[in-house]
């Protein structure tokens, strides 16, 4: 059973849709900025924010605007209708969604929480229905056709890395013909204030792979995949945009939030992931790092792409330096900029850079190039926790 | 290929399980929701302990517990179902990072705040690399769990760790009663969790994993029945049913078959059907003359979890 890439949908610092976030990657355009959306910070600060309030966000969706959904909930909605296009998630077939997501409705639990704890006020209580990761899911699914399978992975930077190998499996095994995956997740002052807690926040724009790089910016946004098995395909009758081929889930096991200087776990899943695939690693034409930007994921990943790539040379870059670590959904829309790569065969540059680090040269991916020769990307996700999911999709 | 548990430990309201006498001894829950905890430093240096959160602790004891009927053989996965997490850290770092005037906050509870650092956690104390999985969806959060581990033995794996777990808050009580819900389910709110270990060697097994589904249903007892079919059985073929009600009040099912309603002694928390399943496979290992279980989750008032294990 094969596993196919048929519809793709992204909502980023870089705009709402595919048209939008392939411009801004093609033209070296950030989309990170001081917040503006985003209120009550203790200072200014530069996210990956998409410039539309909640209530333009609901018009835009034709959502009422006195409906209760989260932030996260919205860009989803705005993701997945993109992807799934005309095609329904039905009993037609046996369709599921999987979403990944760090923090839910945290958008107007923060909302409510700020009453109660600054003023004394509960009367918004209702904002916390919509405060766990599976009740946004459900939102998103009614918008989708409602299918069978309904569920929501939750494995922090790598959450929809992990719901899209969920569902590939589950399509590998037959319990699915069609699956919608990825994850969504909002910019809140919950994880801003996390990440500067730990001081990996920069104050400035990040700058992935960077020797003086100084640690991440938060992004918001969505980035699914619909996956389609033959079945499906007959009663869809999409087009292939790419396969799924390989995938792999490890554990760094290393410290709970910091990775392993040497990326046991990082390298343990492109490893993986090749194998599952059945292929070499000279057969990747190019890596989507997770590249954060703090000082200990880019030098323990790029450590385990020497571990894996030897001495050869690789194509790699991050995105993040446009779209700001989008956490939960960070997996997903990359994975829509991988199968970006593959359909327009080029790759996107990694912004920002200017001196490799000290101990290690690796350079990446610098320029826009197109017309090169695109047939298997990698995409890696790495998170607390030591979760650790490699990717890859190959042109068809 | 068949799917056996191996090993099951929970931590609840209730004293642990064994014997005969093991369903007499369940206590109503009633004004006192206390969990039983076990001396966590048994299993965790105190360093650590002091910056777990209450679910992670839990967890890790659990899963010592079930490792240690496998003589600490090796996990091929690690899975976890949880519908909030670790709600009190949560609740803890988003107060403050609402009320601080600084820009400086302790980062330890948006560390243990990650719905996944209750497995990573486990991961990291076993120094173990394998698969590592959290699933998070409201009710049903321990069956996509356990559908998951299936699908790991399913692919090869040996020895699936899998668990529920919630916690139990005293917001989540303010807030269920400034939402106003049903007060049976205020006094039932709590918390708790019960780790698995499954495989598909016979010889180690305590019961055996029939079926596991999610279902859509209309009528709860018609949903089961067909469940019940689609397995080759019938009601008069299972000796006891499990049945457990989560956090939205739906009318109580009156099964045609000897039923206990597990969330009258545990109490109501999302990952709640993973005791209820703890339960079950305790009866079956003591009542001899008992061949089939069944563990019915009222997940929400349009879909449950099913749960069906057998006798070995």
């Amino acid at each position: 059973m094969n596993v196919f890439v048929t519809g793709v949908g992204v909502v980023s610092a870089l705009g709402i849709g595919i048209k939008a976030n392939f411009k801004a990657l093609k033209c070296h355009k950030s989309g990170i900025r001081p917040n503006k959306i985003i209120e009550n910070l203790l200072e200014e600060t530069f996210v990956g924010e998409l410039p539309l309030s909640n209530i333009e966000l609901k018009n835009l969706l034709q959502v009422p605007v006195e409906t209760n959904a989260p932030r996260t909930a919205l860009l989803g909605m705005l993701a997945s209708n993109e992807a799934l296009g005309n095609t329904l998630l039905d009993n037609k077939v046996r369709s599921g969604f999987i979403g990944g997501s760090t923090v839910g409705g945290m958008d107007l639990s923060e909302d409510y929480f700020r009453g109660v704890y600054l003023e004394g006020n509960h009367e918004n209580v209702t904002y916390l229905t919509t405060h766990d990761l599976g009740t946004v899911t459900d939102i998103i699914a009614k918008n989708c056709g409602e299918p069978g399978y309904v569920n929501t992975i939750s494995t922090a930077c790598s959450s929809s890395a992990n719901s899209i190998m969920l569902g590939a499996r589950m399509i590998k095994n037959g319990l699915l013909d069609r699956v919608l995956v990825g994850g969504n997740d909002a910019l809140s002052r919950f994880t801003i204030n996390g990440f500067r807690s730990l001081m990996i926040y920069d104050k400035e724009i990040c700058k992935p792979f960077d020797k003086n790089r100084k640690g991440l910016n938060l992004g918001e946004g969505a980035g699914y995949l619909l996956l389609e098995n033959e079945t499906s395909l007959t009663q869809s009758k999409n087009k292939i945009l790419a396969s799924l081929v390989g995938w792999h889930n490890a554990n760094d096991a290393y410290h709970q939030t910091g990775t392993s200087p040497e990326g046991d776990g990082a390298m343990k899943a492109m490893k993986g992931a090749l194998a599952y695939a059945g292929l070499q690693s000279n057969s990747i034409n190019h890596i989507n790092a997770h590249g954060t930007a703090t000082q200990n994921n880019d030098q323990s990943e790029l450590n385990a792409i020497n571990r894996i790539f030897g001495d050869t040379g690789i194509n790699f870059s991050s995105t993040k330096g446009y779209t700001g670590h989008t956490l939960g959904a960070s997996g997903g829309i990359e994975a829509v900029y991988s199968v970006l790569s593959l359909i327009n065969q080029c790759v996107f540059p990694n912004i920002n850079w200017s001196t490799p680090m000290d101990n290690n040269m690796r350079k990446p991916v610098l320029d826009f190039k197109d017309n090169v020769a695109i047939t298997h990307v990698m995409s890696n996700s790495f998170g607390f926790g030591g979760n650790s999911t490699s990717l890859i999709f190959s042109k068809s | 290929m068949s799917t056996y548990i191996y090993a099951s430990s929970a931590i609840s309201t209730q004293n642990q399980l064994a014997g005969e006498a093991a369903l007499d001894s369940l206590v109503s829950i009633g004004e006192n929701k206390d969990l039983i905890e076990p001396d966590y430093s048994e299993y965790i240096k105190p360093m650590v302990i002091r910056r777990m959160s209450k679910a992670t602790k839990m967890s890790v004891a659990c899963a010592f517990r079930c490792l240690k009927a496998i003589d600490y053989a090796s996990l091929e996965a690690i899975i976890v179902g949880t519908g909030l997490g670790a709600t009190t850290d949560t609740e803890k770092f988003l107060k403050v990072s609402i009320a601080s005037e600084v820009n400086m906050l302790p980062p330890t509870a948006f560390i243990q705040s990650g719905h996944n650092s209750i497995a990573g956690h486990i991961a990291l104390l076993l120094k173990n690399d394998c698969y590592n999985m959290t699933h998070v969806q409201q009710g049903l959060s321990f069956e996509h769990a356990m559908l998951d581990a299936l699908l790991n033995l399913s692919e090869g794996k040996k020895n699936v760790l899998v668990g529920g777990v919630d916690e139990k808050n005293a917001l989540l009580n303010e807030i269920a009663t400034r939402l106003k819900l049903d007060t049976k389910i205020q006094n039932q709110l709590a918390g708790g969790s019960a780790y698995f270990i499954l495989g598909s060697e016979k010889s180690k097994a305590i019961a055996k994993v029939k079926a596991v589904t999610i279902m859509q249903y209309t009528s709860p007892v018609e949903a089961a029945q067909l469940f019940l079919e689609n397995n080759g059985l019938s009601y008069s073929n299972v000796q006891k049913g499990f049945v457990g009600y989560s956090l939205s009040f739906v009318e109580p099912i009156q099964l045609p078959l000897d039923t206990i309603v597990y969330t009258d002694y545990s109490g109501r928390f999302f990952s709640s059907a993973a005791y209820g399943l703890h339960l079950a496979s305790t009866y079956l290992q003591y009542f001899i003359n008992a061949k089939f279980a069944l563990v019915i989750n009222i997940a929400s008032s349009s879909k449950m979890g099913l749960i069906l294990i057998e006798r070995v």
